[in-house]
């Protein structure tokens, strides 16, 4: 379906030679469209809601998905904008975390770790570059996963770094003065940490998220889905295409590494283990799930994996469906219930709405105006 | 020497379950472009079936046991053929991967959910027996995988050779549409293909759960060094997925073997590793891998 395909993205529609006035404008002006003004309401209120909730299970649960929202919307950017499938991004999340973890040993201020973690995992992805760019498709998925598991060994096994099999703990991050770790009062109201780092979580997305989806409408982001679509095209019409991708593979690896520095910081435990070939998968999850190339798919789909075992934790406890008892062999828990369930959204995600929500929501959108303007023009 | 040979046998063999599933992704990625990433998963399903019937609930014998299990699994992949990856392939290649990168998933949830963690033995007649080879001595399980996986890609490839099914598959991978044209029903011999790579799969599953590994619903995940064997001989040649499945089976366990000296050089487990090391430097090094085509490589 050629037809669909091209209008599901808007940004590869004039030539590569459109004239960069309107670039610059359209990049400006991202909250301009009436979608997006909706959906900057809807984030805006959520975000709001969350914080009034002063619930810090939500906050916990919305933590963590706007950390792996960072690291899926840096994926997006070698997968959905390039079109480089990465099933190792986890390593890229690892060497910031730890990256970071590392240096707040040696007293260096927060923000600069996360800084050096983002250039070290650009860096990192440099050293695996040649894999992105002589591999294609297939190939490169298969690759990447031997990049997952040479990742996971490093770091297993570089101790005085990872702390080995164990994990590690992290130095209490600071903020501005801000110490994040902690709860604190201020003009007689509890702030609790994660109520803080929710407001640094949201700002960091946001900011990540709109530089993105503004790189996308420039020029250099349209090269890029020039050399999704056609490389060979790409580079007739003047593409530096090596470059393009390299480029794009480490700024992808660049969002990782900060989604680790991240991680660091919040949770405070690093488990060399945990940034391996399954975290990677979900990596991918939520991407594709969000829907390819779409930044705010991204988030949601971040999201929606993240807290999806609360969710199916709080829907079977209320539905009574699984007993949750301590101490018993049972592997029938939730554990597994959102395990399948993961596996389940993914396979229907692919069947109903391989564009993903995001795709999903575009073709719900273009349905909607459709039917209005056939009433308008009383058709109907 | 001994040493040498005992684990040279017993690499072979876990080589022999290597190439079984590497078999399984090369058929379906020749003959259709696509990539079962559910295929590690599927043998894990298939030795869980064979626990199902045997020891865990049926109490039927091994040899029936196996049949069932190879029917169940067979329907199974068909059923996925025609619910999933049809559509799926209807919109690229990719989705297929990603499909069933989601159904390898489901199935190792649902695995757990129903038989946990714990390692089981699929009572198998071979049990702990060990066999006396040129002075050494190996489990006889693995003296099994050996036979049976030599025989199975004999027999694979007369098929291959010279049934009408056999030849139309090859028809279809090297040209589907003249294929098509010529009177190959495509459709229905994709379906064929995913069968037979299900039926491999029942078979790798039953000598990975060889002593002492045993069957647990994360067996798939080990599986998945059966890529760097498929990458290593080609990745569109059978015989050469089999001749780097074996070769990867043989440096894995050799490694495994010798490596305790070298951890800190190297560190812990690294023979998890090797395969992916060698896949690396074969892509690098020679994309088309040992027997491969060598345009369908590079980007």
């Amino acid at each position: 379906m050629p037809e669909t395909s091209v209008a599901d993205r808007p940004s590869a529609a004039p030539s590569p030679a459109a004239p960069t006035t309107r670039d610059v404008r359209s990049a400006t002006r991202l909250l301009g469209t009436r979608e997006s003004r909706i959906l900057a309401v809807v984030v805006a209120v959520a975000a709001v809601a969350a914080l009034a909730s002063a619930n810090d299970r939500i906050l916990a649960v919305a933590n963590f998905g706007l950390i792996a929202a960072v690291a899926a919307i840096g994926l997006n950017v070698a997968m959905g904008t390039t079109g480089i499938m990465s099933l190792g991004h986890g390593v890229f999340v690892g060497f910031g975390a730890f990256t970071a973890a590392v240096l707040a040993d040696h007293g260096v201020p927060y923000f600069f770790a996360a800084v050096a973690a983002m250039a070290v995992a650009a860096l990192a992805s440099l050293t695996i570059g040649p894999l992105a760019l002589r591999l294609s498709g297939l190939y490169l998925a298969v690759g990447t996963i031997g990049i997952a598991y040479v990742g996971e060994h490093l770091f297993v096994n570089l101790r005085s770094l990872t702390g080995g099999g164990a994990g590690r703990i992290v130095e209490a991050p600071v903020i501005l003065g801000v110490e994040m770790s902690r709860d604190s009062a201020l003009g007689g109201r509890l702030v609790t940490s994660d109520m803080k780092w929710f407001v640094l979580l949201v700002i960091v997305t946001l900011l990540v998220g709109v530089m993105v989806a503004a790189m996308q409408r420039l020029r250099w982001g349209r090269a890029l889905n020039a050399i999704r679509d056609n490389e060979s095209s790409a580079a007739a019409a003047g593409i530096a295409v090596t470059r393009a991708r390299v480029m794009a593979f480490a700024i992808s690896a660049a969002l990782g590494g900060l989604s680790g520095a991240l991680l660091a910081g919040y949770l405070r435990f690093l488990n060399p283990e945990s940034f391996g070939l399954e975290q990677s998968i979900q990596y991918l999850a939520m991407v594709i799930i969000g829907g390819l190339g779409s930044v705010g798919g991204a988030v949601v789909g971040a999201l929606l994996i993240t807290a999806l075992p609360t969710l199916l934790g709080e829907l079977t406890s209320a539905l009574g469906l699984v007993e949750e008892a301590s101490g018993t062999s049972s592997t029938f828990n939730t554990g597994t219930l959102s395990l399948i369930a993961y596996g389940l959204v993914i396979v229907l995600v692919m069947v109903l709405a391989p564009h993903g929500i995001a795709g999903g929501f575009r073709k719900l959108g273009r349905r909607l105006r459709a039917g209005r303007a056939h009433k308008a023009a009383g058709v109907d | 020497m001994q040493d040498f040979l005992q684990l040279a046998v017993t690499g072979t063999a876990l080589g022999s379950v290597y190439a079984l599933i590497a078999v399984g992704f090369v058929l379906i990625y020749k003959s259709t472009g696509q990539l079962n990433f559910a295929q590690g998963d599927v043998m894990a399903m298939g030795a869980f079936l064979v626990y199902w019937f045997g020891p865990g609930r049926f109490e039927l014998s091994f040899a029936f046991a196996v049949l069932l299990a190879l029917v169940g699994t067979c329907a199974f992949m068909v059923f996925v053929e025609f619910a999933l990856v049809r559509r799926l392939a209807a919109h690229s290649h990719e989705a297929v991967l990603i499909g069933t990168l989601g159904l390898g998933i489901l199935i190792r949830a649902a695995l757990t959910a129903g038989f946990g963690t714990d390692k089981l033995g699929i009572g198998d007649p071979w049990g702990s027996s060990t066999t006396t080879l040129l002075g050494v001595s190996v489990t006889t399980s693995s003296l099994w995988a050996i036979a049976v996986t030599g025989i199975i890609i004999g027999a694979l490839t007369v098929w291959f050779r010279s049934s009408r099914a056999g030849v139309s598959v090859v028809a279809m991978s090297q040209d589907p549409v003249a294929a098509a044209a010529l009177g190959v029903n495509t459709r229905r011999m994709t379906v064929i293909v995913w069968a037979i790579a299900g039926a491999l799969a029942v078979v790798a599953g039953i000598f990975l759960a060889g002593y002492p590994r045993g069957i647990d619903p994360h067996m798939g995940l080990i599986a998945l060094a059966a890529f760097p064997g498929a990458v290593l001989g080609g990745f569109d040649s059978i015989n050469g997925a089999v001749v780097g499945a074996v070769t990867i089976g043989i440096v894995q366990t050799l490694v495994a073997g010798y490596e305790a000296p070298w951890a800190g050089v190297v560190g812990h487990n690294f023979h998890v590793i090797v395969p992916w090391l060698v896949l690396v430097v074969v892509l690098l090094v020679r994309p088309q891998g040992l027997f491969g085509t060598k345009r369908v490589i590079r980007a």
